[in-house]
């Protein structure tokens, strides 16, 4: 027995004016100073004000949301009291807005109670509403909540979680990505593109997130470059909108694996982009899965992948196949100009080798890193982010 | 022939075959809490079972069988039917996917469990390098 959960999805050019017919009258928004700045908040406020609705901004997300920050949120929204709690940003804000969301409902929890076996019966102050300005993070359909907690000078990324979470509707309109950089619609595509292979071999995989998985793959790969070379090409940026929250379907009904797991560890420790981190250690954790000496069942998974998506030939032996897709992913970060190691990404080795040990046990407390097909001690956690460092092929 | 589930010659084996195991001894370095198992009758088991099981920086201080009318604070209680309990130990269930299946109830701090999966994970592992005899 397992569940398909997802948001109701809105999506498409001029999606966003379904907001009218959303019942209820006064609307919380949680989103970052970055929105306001690129003039994405005027776009929904103008929806807002044709649908005669009112609303009150929280514009203090930050990137990474510190547990701080929620509360703070949550406080303004108990005042506020609204009918519709609408996130407008990337991961940050729908993550921090569902936090927000659970405090509203439940005031009386603390951050540490949104877990998956808590019953939270939200839904009866407000709905959410989650509208994704980047193509990547798949929040806006998924129940995981990532909060930083800062705590005795060590940072990290609390991976909390409850299926009753995921938002209410998910507004997936391109108008918002248009003018996303190339930099930004390159690391959260390979976002996506690890929600989706992660999901495919992990532990809790089935028939219904891997379909999402071979959609969400053939979208990132006919429209990336596309939308990476023109951010106004809008068949390309609807696509790749369409494509994440696909993906966030897949791993969202899947769960993710050891490559987020390293993605938020790199990202408490070093401050690097999660779309970066996890689309960088996607080609390492998808070869030492791979390499499994005990079983075959991640390379026969990708291969039928590989082969499926037509990167390798229905002749290939699952070995080469597996490698092709591998293969097809490096390209793709080149193509889009994609940091391969972590020395790329301007890590300096002190630090990073001072952090090591820290960051291989710091793995081993994420839920992700259960859900791999091949299992990872803190050992080898340290030995792919060594790896990983150096831009080497993982021959374990 | 192997140990009964759940007797006291086999806890003590649990107990030493986790003290061996150092892929939990990794993942369960910064672990602190006790644990009480409470297995209730189904199929072929007509009789409640109950073990503590005392978990320390990735060992296991001790354990034993625990009788019906001993009350016991621990800081985790972990309960379900013996069916389930024979899933997981069979790696057909998961243990956080049967908890969220509510097929196991899980007491104490659930944040902490959260992030401690990979040890949750590895104390069922452990069971499958004993050689078992099930209900």
């Amino acid at each position: 027995m397992w569940f398909f959960d997802s948001p109701k999805i809105i999506f498409g050019e001029d999606s966003l004016s379904h907001l009218e017919q959303i019942v209820g009258k006064k609307c919380f928004i949680v989103t970052d100073p970055g929105i306001i700045k690129a003039k994405l908040l005027d776009i929904l406020t103008d929806v807002l004000k044709e649908a005669e609705k009112e609303w009150k901004i929280f514009n203090e997300v930050e990137s990474d949301p510190k547990e701080e920050t929620i509360l703070k949120g949550a406080k303004i929204c108990q005042e506020y009291e609204p009918d519709l709690i609408i996130a407008l940003g990337g991961g940050s804000a729908i993550d921090a807005a569902k936090g927000i969301w659970i405090l509203y409902e439940r005031p009386e929890l603390q951050i540490d109670d949104m877990h998956p076996f808590i019953k939270l019966g939200l839904g009866t102050k407000a709905k959410m509403i989650a509208i994704p300005t980047t193509s990547g993070t798949g929040a806006e359909t998924t129940w995981a909540i990532v909060i930083t907690r800062i705590s005795d000078g060590i940072t990290t990324k609390l991976e909390q979680a409850n299926r009753e979470a995921i938002p209410t509707y998910a507004i997936i309109d391109p108008i918002f990505t248009k003018d996303l950089p190339p930099k930004l619609t390159a690391a959260t595509a390979f976002d996506a593109l690890a929600h989706l292979l992660e999901g495919l071999i992990s532990d809790w995989r089935n028939d219904f997130s891997d379909g999402m998985s071979l959609k969400a793959m053939d979208l990132i790969r006919t429209y990336l470059v596309r939308a990476y070379n023109d951010g106004h090409d809008m068949e390309a940026r609807e696509k790749i909108h369409n494509a994440a929250t696909i993906a966030g379907l897949a791993f969202g009904n899947s769960q993710a694996i050891m490559g987020h797991a390293m993605g938020h560890v790199l990202g408490a420790n070093f401050h690097i982009h999660h779309g970066m981190a996890v689309g960088l250690f996607l080609p390492y954790i998808l070869q030492y899965c791979i390499n499994d000496p005990d079983k075959n069942e991640a390379k026969q998974i990708l291969s039928k992948f590989s082969k499926m998506q037509g990167i390798a030939l229905w002749a290939d032996s699952d070995d080469v196949a597996a490698q092709k897709l591998v293969q097809e992913i490096k390209n793709m970060q080149e193509q889009v100009h994609m940091a391969k190691s972590l020395k790329e990404l301007g890590i300096k080795k002190e630090e990073f080798e001072e952090k090591l040990e820290l960051m291989g046990n710091q793995c081993l407390e994420s839920a992700s890193a259960t859900m791999s097909p091949r299992s990872a001690t803190s050992d080898v956690f340290m030995r792919v982010f060594q790896y990983a460092y150096d831009g080497k092929d993982i021959d374990f | 022939m192997g140990l009964k589930f759940g007797t006291a010659e086999w806890i003590k084996v649990y107990i030493e075959t986790l003290n061996k195991n150092k892929d939990y001894e990794d993942a369960a370095k910064t672990w602190e809490g006790d644990f009480l198992f409470i297995i209730t009758p189904d199929g072929n088991l007509d009789h409640e079972i109950r073990f503590y099981v005392d978990l320390w920086h990735g060992k296991a201080r001790s354990g034993r069988a625990v009788g019906l009318d001993e009350k016991l604070e621990t800081a985790f209680v972990f309960s379900g039917k013996w069916g389930n309990f024979h899933k997981l130990i069979q790696k057909k269930l998961d243990p956080i996917q049967g908890l969220m299946q509510g097929k196991f109830a899980l007491k104490g701090d659930m944040g902490k469990v959260m992030r401690a999966v990979r040890a949750a994970q590895e104390l069922v592992n452990t069971i499958l390098m004993i050689d078992t005899e099930v209900y």
